[in-house]
């Protein structure tokens, strides 16, 4: 069943919901992404992974972070799933903790985590990239032989002239598989930058490596 | 670490296996074998798309994490039937996220020991019914009712019934409207409150 892009389109709304309710600065990027989108499209999975990053930084700095049930509202609720007191708890967790919103000026961390108006693009797009990958994965031995397979996020940089650099493991189901993703990343062609306006600017990227062994 | 048959894993099902962003995980197996079965697969041994251990799950599901917290949601077990798997999904469910939700899609035609073992577990059950009448239900399943049925008296007695949504179908040439009201009647009289009836597409 074609859906178009309205499973995309509901998991932007999460995600803007949980920015708004963190005092967080996200704009989401039009999904540019060629058919049906289930909301895993690298675009949509580098916006998430953003959040995370923006979300663990406001922990660390001792600040308060709100997600439980903040996306709820925007499902017919299942009243048989949850009890009323659990709803009425997570409605007073969003009023209490929920900050002032502030405007903020664009910082150059916003440009550098994805926080541009275009975003930085694998050329030929997200089903290009894919397949990039897939062409060039040498399946690490060892993981093949042990059944291990996964999705490696990886961090790197897309540079002005668009090129990759700065490249590291973000997140990673198990280590047999780091150096594999890192090699890929590494000898990727180069992309084609994000912009602000007409001008090119760096801009960091994170993206999921699948290794699947079907 | 225990290993389970899966034949896939769906992400991001919006409230139909539950409140909010989902993940199904589908297991092979099943000890029916319904006329429409949605997912046939599940009934013969090419179908094991994956044996996969409760770690391997949970990294690969763990990816939408977020969506569940936001949003009331987290893991529906489906299948074929998730009650042949109860072990599986006990370990999977004392190392997932205390936060996360989880749902179960059961017919519910096990023993009644996989029900009482999985029961602390469940933040909902999901249980397609299919008829109340015997012979309609050994005719569309080619099974018999009687574990279905022990397994509701149980669960009336024993779950809160708020946490339970009983799916009762329309099926073409097996059931009509009348039948399915009767089923509902008798499952309300038994204790339960919340159906979803549906038409199955033949």
């Amino acid at each position: 069943m074609y859906r178009g892009k309205k499973i995309c389109e509901v998991l932007k709304a999460v995600r803007l919901h949980i920015a708004q309710a963190n005092d967080i600065r996200y704009v989401p990027q039009v999904c540019t992404h060629e058919g049906e989108c289930r909301g895993t499209c690298p675009a949509c999975e580098t916006e998430v992974h953003y959040l995370e990053h923006q979300l663990d930084m406001r922990q660390a700095l001792g600040k308060a972070v709100v997600i439980a049930g903040i996306g709820a509202a925007l499902f017919p609720s299942v009243a048989q799933a949850q009890t009323p007191d659990t709803l009425v708890q997570k409605k007073q967790q969003v009023t209490s903790d929920t900050l002032a919103g502030k405007k903020s000026q664009i910082s150059d961390d916003d440009i550098l985590f994805g926080l541009v108006e275009e975003n930085a693009q694998f050329p030929g797009g997200d089903t290009a990239c894919k397949l990039w990958i897939q062409k060039h994965m040498r399946y690490p031995r060892e993981a093949r032989k042990k059944g291990i397979e996964g999705r490696v996020i990886v961090k790197f940089v897309v540079q002005k002239n668009g090129s990759v650099g700065e490249v590291e493991i973000h997140r990673s189901p198990n280590a047999l598989l780091d150096a594999e993703a890192l090699r890929l990343v590494k000898s990727m062609p180069k992309w084609k930058p994000a912009r602000q306006g007409a001008k090119c600017v760096e801009s960091k990227f994170l993206l999921p490596v699948e290794f699947k062994l079907h | 670490m225990l290993k389970a048959p899966i034949i896939g894993i769906e992400r991001h099902r919006l409230t139909t296996d539950g409140q909010g962003v989902t993940t199904l995980v589908a297991f092979h197996g099943c000890p029916l074998h319904c006329r429409y079965c949605l997912n046939p697969q599940c009934l013969v041994p090419e179908g094991v798309k994956r044996r996969i251990s409760t770690k391997q799950l949970l990294d690969e599901v763990a990816v939408d994490d977020l969506y569940f917290q936001a949003t009331g949601g987290g893991i529906c077990f489906g299948g074929g039937e998730p009650l042949l798997h109860t072990q599986f999904i006990a370990e999977f469910c004392r190392s997932c996220p205390p936060s996360w939700h989880i749902y179960l899609e059961t017919s519910l035609s096990t023993k009644l020991d996989a029900v009482q073992e999985i029961l602390p577990h469940i933040h909902h059950f999901y249980i397609d019914i299919k008829d109340l009448n015997p012979v309609t239900y050994q005719a569309y399943t080619s099974r018999t009712i009687a574990p279905l049925r022990c397994n509701l008296q149980w669960l009336a007695q024993n779950a809160d019934t708020d946490h339970v949504t009983l799916r009762l179908p329309h099926i073409t040439g097996f059931n009509t409207p009348d039948d399915v009201s009767r089923s509902r009647a008798e499952l309300a009289k038994m204790g339960f409150s919340h159906f979803d009836e549906l038409t199955y597409l033949v």
